[in-house]
């Protein structure tokens, strides 16, 4: 650093401040910036694990552009994305209005709507494919004794199948932890704000319309976009239950990013990809913040 | 709200509906890994163990010298270094951002922030290169930071919101009598803060547990593999036919997890929600 000097100054004038910063910021800059920098240098070059890098310029992303896996990785997480964000809402939302009623018993069902979420996407994984299991599995035995199926079927054994069965595995996980934000939203609702939409003389469709869909709008929001991002990240899951197939039907950005550095050590082109997911999800983000402040400010 | 009695009663019958199904799964594994080997693959499935055994618990223990044990073991290592390290950075941090302010000190507070917007997964292929050449691939020490710096955001926000409710007044009467920042934060501060700290408990324990790709990616020699990397490596690799491994690997991976979050899920969820709703 060539203004070491002041460097120094500052530290001494502010030493307190610094010490207690210093760990936080410390960890913030090594694992956080450099590698946030990093990543986008490397995309712009062949980068070899043994050091000898070629510059490419756009190359990478040319490269991007014209592979039809990478294509085929983006959508399978859009559709996924999209099977999966309305279906954790809307029962997540069931669950939280079922739940905004008091009983003896509803912190206890809360509790236990949320277990699932407390233990790992491997875990998860594992019980649903023992569930899914074609030839032994319970769901195959449940579902022909009850008449709906004639013949087993192989839940994880085409593209679409595999995308609804983990779908709905990721379902049963995470629906509880939109149901809390849920809650939590719908239970925020101040109480005046009913009394004096009844002084105004509001019926309960505009007390719903007017009163309380409006407040939780940020949280609904939030709901949203939480499950929303979530899904866009999805590895674990995917890497358990799928391994990507059957066909690649079921590759994940995250895990093609994945293959690419960790697999076929392509790091340069695999940072490309990196680059696009972390575009995708910082718009993502900043849709997401916009929302929630053009809420508070209205 | 009053609920008429049917509506009283269809609401504690959904619930009961719903308690089963988000049970069963969990409960159909626990079956299964009591049940002796014959008894597992039987078609039709038979819900309850004939007799039931530990033997697959006994084996899974103690298979290839009880490797299992040591992915359990390094991930309580790796787990409560986390711990650790993020308690001690996000309750410092925390206070500076509550009390302190010298310039800049913004820019550190959005650039700590931002890394919840990045997602870490796009950040792997650097992170990989960086620490092979610190030598901090395959080390405990290497994941605990990592997972510390990712968790960091949410256990510093919640840390400066738990030190911003306490009152102003306490520090700088304490200034005045003569203490330092360190013994305000010390003696003051961080034995009103326990909730605060409950919350990041448990946050930070089902977060490093409970994860997979970065264990995956840093740690992936025998000797540090974390629990969640053990369990899918004996499924994608080994195991992937012998359920009552596989289910009795699984029971085990979410107690530890499932008895933290019973214990201080009031924290978690009071952590969850009011890092949402704000």
């Amino acid at each position: 650093m060539h203004n070491l000097q002041g460097v120094r100054r500052f530290f001494s004038k502010h030493r307190t401040g610094m010490m207690f910063l210093t760990p936080a910021v410390a960890l913030n800059l090594v694992f956080f910036v450099y590698p946030l920098v990093r990543v986008f240098q490397m995309s712009f070059y062949n980068w070899s694990v043994l050091g000898s890098n070629r510059f490419l310029g756009l190359g990478n992303y040319e490269r991007l552009v014209n592979d039809p896996l990478f294509w085929k990785s983006l959508s399978n997480t859009v559709i996924y994305t999209l099977i999966v964000t309305p279906g954790i809402f809307l029962l997540a939302l069931a669950l939280a209005l079922l739940l905004n009623h008091k009983s003896p018993l509803t912190n206890v069902f809360r509790t236990i709507y949320f277990v699932p979420v407390a233990i790992s996407f491997v875990v998860a994984s594992l019980v649903w494919l023992w569930i899914f299991n074609e030839l032994y599995g319970i769901l195959n035995y449940v579902l022909s004794s009850l008449g709906f199926i004639s013949s087993r079927v192989s839940w994880l054994g085409s593209t679409w199948n595999a995308r609804l069965s983990v779908s709905a595995m990721v379902i049963w996980k995470t629906a509880g932890f939109s149901m809390m934000i849920l809650l939590a939203g719908l239970q925020g609702v101040p109480v005046e704000c009913y009394e004096a939409a009844n002084i105004d003389g509001a019926n309960a469709r505009q007390r719903l319309l007017y009163v309380t869909l409006p407040i939780i709008r940020p949280t609904f929001v939030m709901a949203l976009m939480v499950s929303l991002i979530g899904s866009f990240l999805a590895f674990d899951h995917f890497h358990v239950m799928t391994q990507g197939g059957p066909a690649n039907g079921t590759l994940t950005i995250v895990m093609y990013i994945f293959r690419t550095g960790f697999e076929y050590f392509n790091l340069g082109y695999g940072s490309a990809m990196s680059i696009v997911l972390l575009i995708i999800l910082i718009v993502l983000s900043l849709i997401q913040t916009r929302s929630l402040q053009s809420d508070t400010v209205e | 709200m009053k609920l008429k009695k049917w509506q009283v009663v269809g609401f504690y019958l959904i619930n009961i509906l719903l308690v089963l199904a988000f049970v069963a799964p969990i409960v159909w594994t626990l079956m299964t890994s009591l049940k002796p080997t014959d008894q597992i693959l039987t078609y039709p499935p038979e819900l309850l163990p004939r007799e039931i055994t530990f033997e697959h618990y006994r084996t899974l223990l103690t298979v290839n010298g009880g490797e299992f044990m040591r992915y359990a073991v390094n991930s309580l290592i790796v787990t409560s270094g986390t711990i650790l390290v993020v308690m001690a950075v996000s309750s410092l941090a925390g206070y500076a951002f509550a009390y302190l302010r010298f310039p800049g000190i913004n820019i550190f507070f959005i650039s700590i922030l931002a890394t919840m917007m990045v997602p870490f997964q796009s950040l792997l292929i650097p992170l990989y290169g960086f620490m092979h050449r610190m030598g901090l691939l395959n080390s405990y020490f290497g994941l605990i930071l990592i997972y510390s710096t990712f968790q960091l955001p949410f256990c510093v926000f919640m840390m400066r919101n738990t030190f911003s409710a306490l009152p102003a007044s306490l520090r700088e009467s304490a200034l005045l009598d003569g203490c330092t920042e360190a013994q305000v934060f010390t003696k003051i501060y961080l034995p009103l803060s326990l909730p605060g700290f409950a919350t990041v408990l448990v946050y930070s324990f089902m977060t490093s547990w409970n994860e997979l790709l970065m264990a995956l990616t840093f740690n992936s020699s025998a000797k540090v593999q974390t629990i969640q990397v053990g369990l899918t490596n004996y499924y994608l690799s080994r195991y992937r036919t012998n359920w009552e491994m596989i289910t009795s690997g699984s029971i085990i991976t979410m107690i530890p997890v499932l008895i933290v979050f019973f214990i201080l899920q009031r924290y978690y969820v009071r952590g969850l929600t009011s890092g949402a709703v704000k």
